[in-house]
């Protein structure tokens, strides 16, 4: 006997999640318990997000690009990754005021906002759980 | 990290204590990030006492109990409203994890705008003390005049690169080197409170009963503090403009706009670094709790977005 077609990952964190809101959150009276079922199904429905799409991986293809076009910077090893690169450059600059300074930032600073604004609207919905929790505790 | 029991907890006290301790299975609460809360009404000496458990996480946040337990006992002695620190047990061998016992305050810490005038009057007393006259000499003592922010800086990179996972935040490294950079001069060392504002004190009937959360106490600029009531714990009661006046008004505190950017940024930097913390604890599976996901993404974010619209931008 197998099981020609196994469940979905995904299937298995959405279907959990909304067992725990439907299900289980309405029986919950403990304060402690109530916050962390509601936690845990918002974050199963962040790992549904990041099962979708390897986001990481394009943030550092993204960073990568806008390297090239910053072009080499002192003390900045090409070998490094993305991040290690960008991190390098934009304290060279910021240790070394100047139009080459702001050419950096004018490159980096966008692609780094960018994906910062793309993974906090990932992460608003487990935020926003967070945030109404602390507010009833206190 | 597993709940402290009360067949670990009420041995403990009774050793430390002198007398019979008993009690039931110690209640968690909902609040705190970087500890564990836990309520329990003790029996001793011939009464019921209740007590607050405040389990440290590992070192989560960046912090721990080392200075926050002698901080709150030598500002109980100088008769500064805070919680008796009834018992502390540094060595995580009782419960799994360092701890300590407090007093129950009575009070709610919700926002109530008609004790925020008595709260900034506190505030201004703890920056006017002397550290060596209330006992907190143990602490260091920044250089003037830019050691105190350079010393911050200094603490929150170290707890920044400790919660690293195999990538450096280039916004983060950069706001540090603006920070090094630009670290403004400070006049005077004072005790600072470290996270204060609106959800860390206590209050009864419009009466303030204690004011908590020490762990982040330090030698160092007042303007940290003013910062981070401005900014932090105080921003939805008011705007920075009318925080800054009320300031002025009620403790004397003339806060001049360009040295609080600096330290408002710093601030924000302390949400971002401390906040990482979780994401090296969520990943390494120290703690499971799903707060932590939340703290190592949106609120790291957050900080991290307003540390660099602040100085960055």
């Amino acid at each position: 006997m197998t099981i020609p077609v196994l469940p979905r990952v995904e299937d298995i964190l959405v279907n959990s999640a909304t067992a725990l809101r439907e299900t289980v959150l309405p029986t919950v009276t403990d304060e402690f318990a109530h916050l962390t079922v509601s936690l845990v199904a918002a974050a199963l429905e962040y790992a549904v997000e990041l099962l979708g799409e390897p986001r990481d991986i394009a943030h550092a293809a993204e960073l990568d690009g806008a390297l090239h076009r910053v072009g080499p910077v002192p003390g900045v090893s090409p070998h490094a990754s993305a991040f290690v690169r960008a991190s390098q450059s934009l304290v060279w600059a910021q240790h070394n005021p100047g139009d080459r300074a702001e050419e950096i930032k004018a490159v980096l600073h966008p692609v780094l906002l960018d994906q910062l604004e793309r993974e906090a609207a990932a992460a608003a919905p487990i935020l926003a759980t967070l945030h109404a929790a602390m507010h009833k505790a206190h | 990290m597993a709940a402290p029991r009360a067949e670990d907890l009420a041995p403990y006290l009774s050793q430390v204590l002198g007398t019979t301790v008993t009690m039931p299975m110690p209640t968690r609460v909902a609040m705190g990030q970087s500890r564990a809360m836990y309520i329990v009404d003790a029996d001793y000496e011939g009464g019921s006492h209740k007590l607050i458990v405040r389990v440290e996480q590992g070192g989560f946040l960046g912090s721990d109990s080392t200075t926050e337990v002698p901080v709150m006992q030598a500002l109980h002695r100088a008769g500064y409203p805070i919680a008796e620190v009834i018992a502390y047990e540094p060595t995580g061998g009782v419960i799994g994890e360092p701890f300590f016992v407090m007093a129950f305050v009575e009070g709610a810490s919700t926002e109530l705008p008609s004790t925020l005038d008595d709260y900034i009057r506190l505030l201004r007393r703890l920056h006017t003390y002397d550290p060596q006259e209330v006992g907190l000499g143990f602490l260091s003592s920044p250089a003037l005049p830019t050691g105190p922010a350079q010393a911050i800086v200094d603490r929150f990179d170290a707890t920044y690169r400790s919660g690293l996972i195999g990538e450096p935040s280039p916004l983060i490294e950069e706001a540090i080197a603006w920070l090094r950079i630009h670290a403004p001069a400070t006049e005077r060392v004072c005790v600072v409170h470290g996270d204060p504002g609106p959800g860390n004190y206590m209050h009864l009937d419009g009466r303030i009963t204690a004011v908590v959360d020490w762990e982040f106490t330090h030698l160092g600029d007042e303007y940290f503090d003013w910062a981070y009531l401005i900014w932090m714990r105080g921003k939805r009661l008011m705007t920075p403009e009318q925080w800054i006046e009320r300031i002025r008004d009620v403790a004397g505190v003339d806060l001049d706009p360009e040295r609080l950017r600096y330290w408002r940024a710093v601030n924000y930097l302390m949400g971002a670094c401390i906040d990482q913390t979780a994401a090296k604890f969520y990943r390494d599976r120290v703690m499971p709790a799903p707060n932590l996901l939340a703290i190592a993404t949106g609120v790291h974010l957050s900080a991290l977005r307003r540390l660099y619209d602040t100085v960055l931008a």
